[in-house]
């Protein structure tokens, strides 16, 4: 593809895309450096909440973390955490977007088997919108297609998907997500290059198929365990890179969707606390519009735990905290009350008119 | 990999203007306010004065002028080396150069045997001091915990000698008054060869918590921090309100009181001996307002430690503080989210001398053998983001990815190869990366579980003394040494 | 008399040309080549395997042990009779339909070339229909499957279906193997293995096949 190919259709994507919530409360505003966390994956298994043993996943699994992801206020929208082994695959499309929208009022994003799918999916969102319309006016739904291979290859059926969204207005997150080592070089620029060029590409036949058509940016960089061939999501250096992947979609004005906050942890344990919590903050201070991934999920991307969406959802409050900074007003700064309260007092009766309690704690 | 001294930065949660506004408050603080001091610290109160302070010594009050603060904190050196007694445990305190290791003063512990909560002994204080020693993250030693087996006379020659024996890396601590400052640099100088020979390469140092917020100085411990001034020993100035109790419930307000009783700490040290080297020694901290205990584990603390840098590196004096705590019990999820947040923080706001990031519990009230080496991993993956990322040829590997080309796969690349063992952080095997079956089959053990192990293997190694025989001796007919 | 242990050891620690300079003499020697692939290489390639089960070595670098070992078996190609290079097992093995992720799967080809066996690749995307086909014409008596995505994984069951439905599945053996697969999943859609990395997958291939 030529540079002014690439150039001239980048820059017809919208700069800005807002994925709605069925309640407008969860609209989300995918812009600049705005950063929003939610669920993410396709997993399988499913540490049973009773038992905590592990198990397959049910459709009434994906109804129930949905539940949760609507009740966890932190967590800003519903990736479908997992899949439904029990159902027959041809039922998946409709019946794992009908799960997650009646489970939650967030915006639903997933992927679709195929492009009859996705048609039948948009059909079930008008009914629930009241006509398409209403839908495209406030697409609380979006699809995500794995169109690209790494390195460098272009999937027919994920692609076919991606254009059919494009032609419909429905929001289309472009995944491809090479592990370095595996699928990209080793070094992490080398991986970042390889990623940014494959999303140049896609986007361009986004913006050929339907000129203005809302996409994110879907450059999720990865890292293979060099040991097994596995995906490391754990590693530190996937939030440095999912942090950086955010400068590149900034750089070429599209909002963007990326992974973090995982661990390749089995359980909720120290490991799984640390991996999730360094990967997820460095993402959010990179300023990525669009995280997925982070919340629910062990075991790399294979396993979600109801506990786990809960200890999730404290994690991504804190890096959202973060993000809020520090206020260094005249309130703020308190120097009347400092000046008041005095050398050797203390802090603990003076009156609350300097901030209160809620608004500095999480 | 060593990961030790990379320059943070990357997080500067206040603006360059809000740093001048906490600054400007500060010397307000200090000029109208004025800081308030203990009975018998007359001597210091008078040095003041005679170098332009206002001081009432009926109210006990000392005010300061701008320019005297501002005069006297120029005279700080911008850079302290912390030496260890081997060269590649040396730390250089400067710029934003970051770097993390041990500290508290922990009572209890939770035994490596029996998992049981338990005091805190010499033996403890000589076993994690040698497990610092192999954990390549941790960068320095400041005793974890408090002898409580021992006569508390005994203390600050016996948690020196237990510190200096199991490790060369750099050894710093709190003395009880100055007689005890006295001792260790005697018995430093004893393990260093003479006095002269210590004083090239000091490799202890000592910390005083010379200021009670808000805004009082400690006769004992402002007196050792002169005198520790006057024999030119590193002293970090330790002062850490409690954001909600002993400062200002806000953040801002909290930075700005601390930022001010450090500015007069530092006037304090410079007037009584110009050039002394110093640490900032602002620890910004939060109250649990339901139990008004200290809350080590908020994010909050990790973004107040990463502020305060900024404010010490704005006045040119490299920095002591605190994150990586964790409010839980155990070493559990939430030990693992907060350290990791608190801990990345100050370490991207640039902090050039973290303590409290290894081995702690209950915020500084608890220490486990699993959590230092829980902790050393940590520490690792905050340093390696302050690596950041090589976007030279070689790292861009364009040529690599056209000799692959489009549905290839860059295993068997020499370009792999070549890098795979140094692109990506590398621990000690505190994290699982296995498949679930393979964990299951190794005994589905957790990352405490694992760390317990990785620990007493390291314990079991032989004991390397760091102290000669024969300099042991001589120091044992010297002083009492009761491990 | 040639030191097999050395040749293992060389082969192990990654050294091409000692590999080679090593089976070169061995051949001077007059030792037979089988013995040079079995009691040398192979033997050599068995304790990739192995530590590569248990994770001391890195895979890029088991990569470059199975090249090495394929450049030592074209020097002694010419030199083994029928009997030993009519392997004692033949696989068929592919990623499954909808699913065109193929690098574990060519890794774990890779590790059962060098135990050994003799390996037929179908590639990725492949319908159960194929899978029968090309059972039929390699006579083949291990079936080995994978997928990565959790979405392809029902498409193992299918295949496994097709294979009963042909009448193959007795003269058959069924392995499968990839990230999402678990043990359990496998006994669940009737495979007879699972393989959860590329050096387990050799072994049990040998021991199943072989």
């Amino acid at each position: 593809m030529s540079q002014e190919l690439i150039i001239e259709q980048v820059a017809k994507t919208p700069e800005k895309v807002v994925l709605c919530g069925q309640d407008e409360k969860n609209d989300l505003n995918l812009t600049e450096n705005r950063v929003h966390l939610g669920t993410g994956g396709a997993a399988i298994k499913i540490l049973d909440p009773d038992t905590g043993e592990v198990r397959s996943t049910t459709l009434k699994d994906l109804y129930n973390v949905s539940r949760l992801a609507d009740q966890l206020e932190n967590i800003h929208f519903l990736v479908r955490p997992c899949i439904p082994t029990d159902i027959d695959e041809k039922d998946y499309d409709i019946n794992m977007f009908y799960a997650c929208l009646s489970g939650s009022s967030k915006h639903v994003m997933a992927g679709v088997n195929d492009e009859k799918g996705l048609q039948n999916v948009i059909e079930m969102a008008s009914m629930i919108a009241g006509s398409i319309d209403k839908l495209q006016k406030r697409p609380f739904i979006s699809v995500i297609t794995s169109f690209a291979i790494s390195p460098l290859k272009l999937c027919t059926q994920s692609t076919h998907i991606m254009q059919e969204a494009n032609r419909n207005f429905i929001p289309v997150a472009l995944s491809s997500a090479p592990m370095a080592g595996s699928t990209s070089p080793l070094t992490m620029a080398g991986t970042l290059a390889q990623l940014h060029a494959e999303q140049l590409a896609g986007i361009t036949i986004c913006q050929l198929t339907n000129p203005g058509a809302p996409l994110l940016y879907g450059g999720i960089p990865g890292m293979a365990n060099l040991k097994t061939m596995g995906y490391s999501g754990g590693a530190v250096e996937c939030g440095m890179m999912n942090a950086a992947i955010h400068q590149l979609s900034n750089h070429i004005n599209v909002p963007n969707y990326n992974s973090s906050g995982l661990t390749d942890s089995k359980i909720p344990d120290a490991q799984a606390g640390y991996e999730k919590a360094f990967t997820a903050l460095l993402a959010a201070m990179g300023g990525s519009n669009y995280i997925h991934h982070s919340a629910g999920m062990l075991e790399s991307m294979l396993t979600i735990a109801h506990e786990q969406f809960v200890i999730d959802d404290e994690i991504i409050g804190n890096c959202c905290k973060v993000l809020k900074g520090m206020e260094c007003d005249a309130e703020h700064l308190a120097l009347e009350v400092i000046d008041s309260v005095g050398p050797g007092g203390n802090f603990m009766v003076s009156p609350p008119h300097h901030g209160t309690y809620e608004n500095r704690i999480l | 990999m060593d990961l030790k001294g990379l320059q943070g930065g990357q997080y500067r949660p206040l603006s360059d203007e809000q740093i001048k506004t906490i600054h400007d408050a500060s010397l307000t603080i200090l000029e109208k306010t004025g800081m308030t001091y203990e009975e018998g610290l007359g001597d210091a109160a008078e040095l003041l004065q005679k170098n332009g302070a206002i001081v009432d010594k009926e109210k006990r009050t000392i005010k300061f002028s701008r320019d005297m603060l501002t005069e006297q904190v120029a005279k700080a050196p911008e850079q302290v080396i912390l030496y260890g007694r081997d060269s590649k445990n040396d730390l250089d305190l400067s710029e934003d150069r970051v770097h993390l290791g041990t500290g508290g003063a922990a009572i209890k512990i939770i035994d490596p045997e029996t998992d049981q909560i338990r005091s805190t002994t010499l033996k403890d204080l000589y076993n994690v001091s040698r497990l610092v020693d192999q954990l390549g993250n941790i960068h320095f030693l400041v005793r974890p915990c408090i002898p409580t087996d021992i006569p508390e006379k005994a203390y600050d020659i016996n948690m020196y000698y237990a510190c200096l024996k199991a490790t060369t890396k750099h050894v710093m601590s709190g003395v009880n008054n100055e007689e005890g400052f006295h001792k260790v640099l005697d018995l430093a100088a004893m393990i260093a060869g003479s006095r002269e020979k210590f004083m090239e390469k000091p490799f202890i140092s000592v910390i005083t918590s010379f200021a009670i917020s808000p805004l009082k100085l400690c006769t004992q411990s402002t007196h050792i921090m002169q005198e520790a001034n006057r024999n030119n020993i590193p002293v970090a100035l330790s002062s850490a309100p409690m954001a909600g109790s002993t400062s200002p419930l806000t953040m801002a307000g909290t930075l700005a009181q601390l930022h001010a009783e450090q500015l007069a700490g530092i006037t304090i040290c410079q007037l009584t001996n110009p050039g002394a080297p110093v640490l900032y020694g602002g620890i910004p901290g939060m109250a649990n307002l339901k139990t008004m205990g200290y809350m080590g584990g908020a994010v909050e603390c990790g973004m107040m430690n990463a502020a305060i840098h900024q404010l010490s590196r704005f006045v040119k004096v490299p920095n002591y503080n605190s994150s990586g705590l964790s409010d839980s019990k155990v070493s559990d999820i939430q030990a693992g989210w907060e350290k990791a947040l608190t801990a990345v923080l100050a370490s991207m706001g640039g902090s050039n001398y973290i303590h409290h990031s290894a081995g702690m519990l209950e915020s500084m009230l608890t220490i486990a053998h699993e959590q230092f080496v829980i902790d050393d991993e940590i520490i690792g993956n905050c340093c390696k983001v302050l690596k950041g990322i090589d976007v030279d040829p070689e790292h861009l590997a364009l040529e690599v990815i056209d000799s692959i080309g489009p549905g290839g796969n860059f295993m068997v690349s020499p370009h792999t190869m070549k890098h795979m063992r140094t692109e990506y952080f590398n621990g000690i095997g505190v994290a699982d990366r296995k498949s679930r079956d393979k964990w299951e089959k190794e005994g589905s053990l957790d990352t405490k579980a694992r760390a317990k192990i990785i620990a007493r293997e390291l314990l079991e190694k032989s004991e390397a003394s760091y102290i000669s025989d024969e300099i042991d001796k001589e120091i044992r007919k010297k002083f009492e040494i009761l491990l | 008399m040639t030191d097999f242990n050395k040749i293992q050891e060389t082969l192990v620690n990654l050294d091409a040309e000692g590999v080679i300079q090593l089976v070169n003499d061995a051949v001077k020697e007059g030792t037979p080549a089988s013995d040079i692939l079995n009691k040398g290489l192979i033997a050599g390639m068995d304790i990739v395997g192995e530590k590569m089960e248990n994770e001391d070595m890195f895979i890029p670098e088991v990569l470059m042990a199975a090249q090495t070992m394929s450049q030592g078996v074209e020097i002694l190609k010419p030199l083994l009779g029928e009997d030993d290079t009519s392997a004692k097992g033949s696989v068929i093995i592919g990623t499954v339909k909808g699913d065109l992720h193929d690098i574990g799967k060519n890794l774990v080809a890779m590790m059962m070339e060098s135990a050994g066996l003799t390996v037929h690749n179908l590639g990725v995307d492949i319908a159960p229909e194929e899978f029968v086909k090309q059972i039929k014409e390699k006579n083949a008596n291990l079936l080995c499957m994978s997928a990565l995505l959790t979405t392809t994984m029902p498409m193992m069951k299918q295949t496994i279906d097709a294979v009963v439905e042909s009448g193959l599945r007795d003269q058959i053996k069924i392995m499968v193997g990839g990230a999402p697969v678990t043990q359990g999943f496998a006994d669940d859609i009737g495979a007879d293995a699972m393989a959860p990395d590329a050096g387990s997958a050799a072994k049990k291939a040998k021991a199943i096949a072989g």
